[in-house]
């Protein structure tokens, strides 16, 4: 017979050991490096969402939901790398109007 | 961006709109199949477009096909255009349930196409606005 | 789960109560029926339902994840082994030797009962029907309204 209690205890436990391992690895170099590895992502994400567009017009996938959850991923890492640019602009901008 | 220049022109919209047209033709053919539901003799009627499809099914992940893609995707939509309808040989009589079945199976496929399109357009819009509204 | 079976399989469901009910109203329509066109008594109809899916069905689809189309149920029209209801009416041309006239062994309460039946398995069918369209159509609103 499970204890109750402790069967709610045990999927907690296992979310808490993920976040320790993504905790664990170490930060990337630079950047210019992880701006790079942004832009290759959301590189894949449209092209993984266009190509679903693609198959519900054609009738090979019909699975509504996915094909949203898709675009709006693509969407979001999109508006991530967009506003992570224009403010690295705006900070180079301010930087270059200092009066030397 | 390598992948926006197809998100504004290139097979995917192209395939969505031969879509769409089919979804319509699907449309016409189930308002006919529905008004003349107790005619006597009629036969139910379909679109033409689902044969022309299945060719395309297994190009479409392949980037590389995508001039020929679009190709076919162009003349299917004119062939559309003169006769989109045909007897459907499956049916020898109307039956309002099937037909009340596709109709909403069709307005589904045609109102997620339009969503999806868009929002794939607004990816492009984005990147031309530079995130700003 | 390809969205397109859910809409086939209620639609094979509305299509058989269709089909019983088309029978049921038969069946009421001649229970005093004694002969058809073609000089034969008429017995009663019924339809026997089966699932849509063998055995090999089912197993394809939980290897493979495939759709359900085809799942729905089927309906086979046929006679009802019922035996004829026997009336003493000697001035009928229909009579027979002994002067009792076979009228088809139709039970109006049993098709009665089973015409609320299908109403009802019908609503249900339509409701399904509903609830599939209304998850599919909250499926297109995923990331709007921002």
């Amino acid at each position: 017979m499970i204890d109750p209690v402790s069967a709610v205890g045990a999927p907690l436990a296992s979310i808490g050991s993920m976040e320790s391992a993504t905790a664990a690895q170490p930060p990337t170099a630079d950047f210019a490096t992880w701006l790079t590895q942004q832009v290759d992502d959301v590189n894949t994400k449209i092209a993984q969402a266009d190509m679903q567009v693609r198959e519900l017009a054609v009738g090979t996938n019909t699975n509504i939901h996915q094909v949203m959850i898709s675009l709006e991923k693509a969407h979001l890492s999109l508006e991530l790398v967009m506003q992570v640019r224009n403010k690295v602009l705006e900070a180079y901008q301010n930087m270059m109007q200092m009066q030397v | 961006m390598s992948q926006i220049d197809p998100v504004l022109g290139g097979a995917t919209s192209q395939l969505v709109s031969v879509a769409l047209d089919a979804a319509m033709a699907r449309h016409a053919a189930i308002a006919a199949n529905i008004a003349n539901a107790d005619t006597p003799k009629y036969q139910p009627l379909m679109a033409r477009f689902d044969q022309l499809v299945e060719e395309l099914q297994g190009r479409v992940t392949d980037r590389a096909q995508d001039a020929e893609v679009m190709r076919a995707a162009q003349s299917m939509q004119e062939s559309l255009q003169s006769r989109p309808l045909v007897a459907d040989p499956s049916a020898p009589q109307v039956e309002l349930d099937m037909q009340m079945a596709e109709l909403a199976k069709n307005t589904l496929q045609y109102q997620a196409l339009l969503t999806a399109q868009g929002k794939l357009m607004g990816l492009a819009e984005m990147v031309i606005s530079e995130g700003k509204t | 789960m390809d969205i397109s079976s859910i809409f086939d399989i209620s639609a094979a469901g509305m299509n058989l109560e269709r089909q019983r009910l088309e029978v049921s109203a038969l069946n009421m329509a001649n229970a005093n029926t004694t002969r058809g066109a073609d000089g034969q008594p008429f017995t009663p109809l019924q339809v026997i339902v089966r699932s849509g899916m063998t055995p090999f069905d089912a197993v394809f689809n939980a290897v493979n994840g495939g759709t359900l189309t085809g799942a729905g149920p089927v309906g086979q029209v046929q006679t009802a082994d019922v035996p004829p209801r026997q009336v003493y009416e000697p001035g009928h041309p229909d009579a027979d030797a002994n002067g009792f006239v076979s009228y088809p062994g139709v039970n109006p309460v049993s098709e009665m009962v089973r015409l609320i039946a299908v109403t009802r398995a019908y609503e249900a069918n339509v409701r399904v029907f509903n609830a599939g369209r209304s998850m599919a159509m909250k499926a297109l609103e995923i990331g709007s309204g921002r």
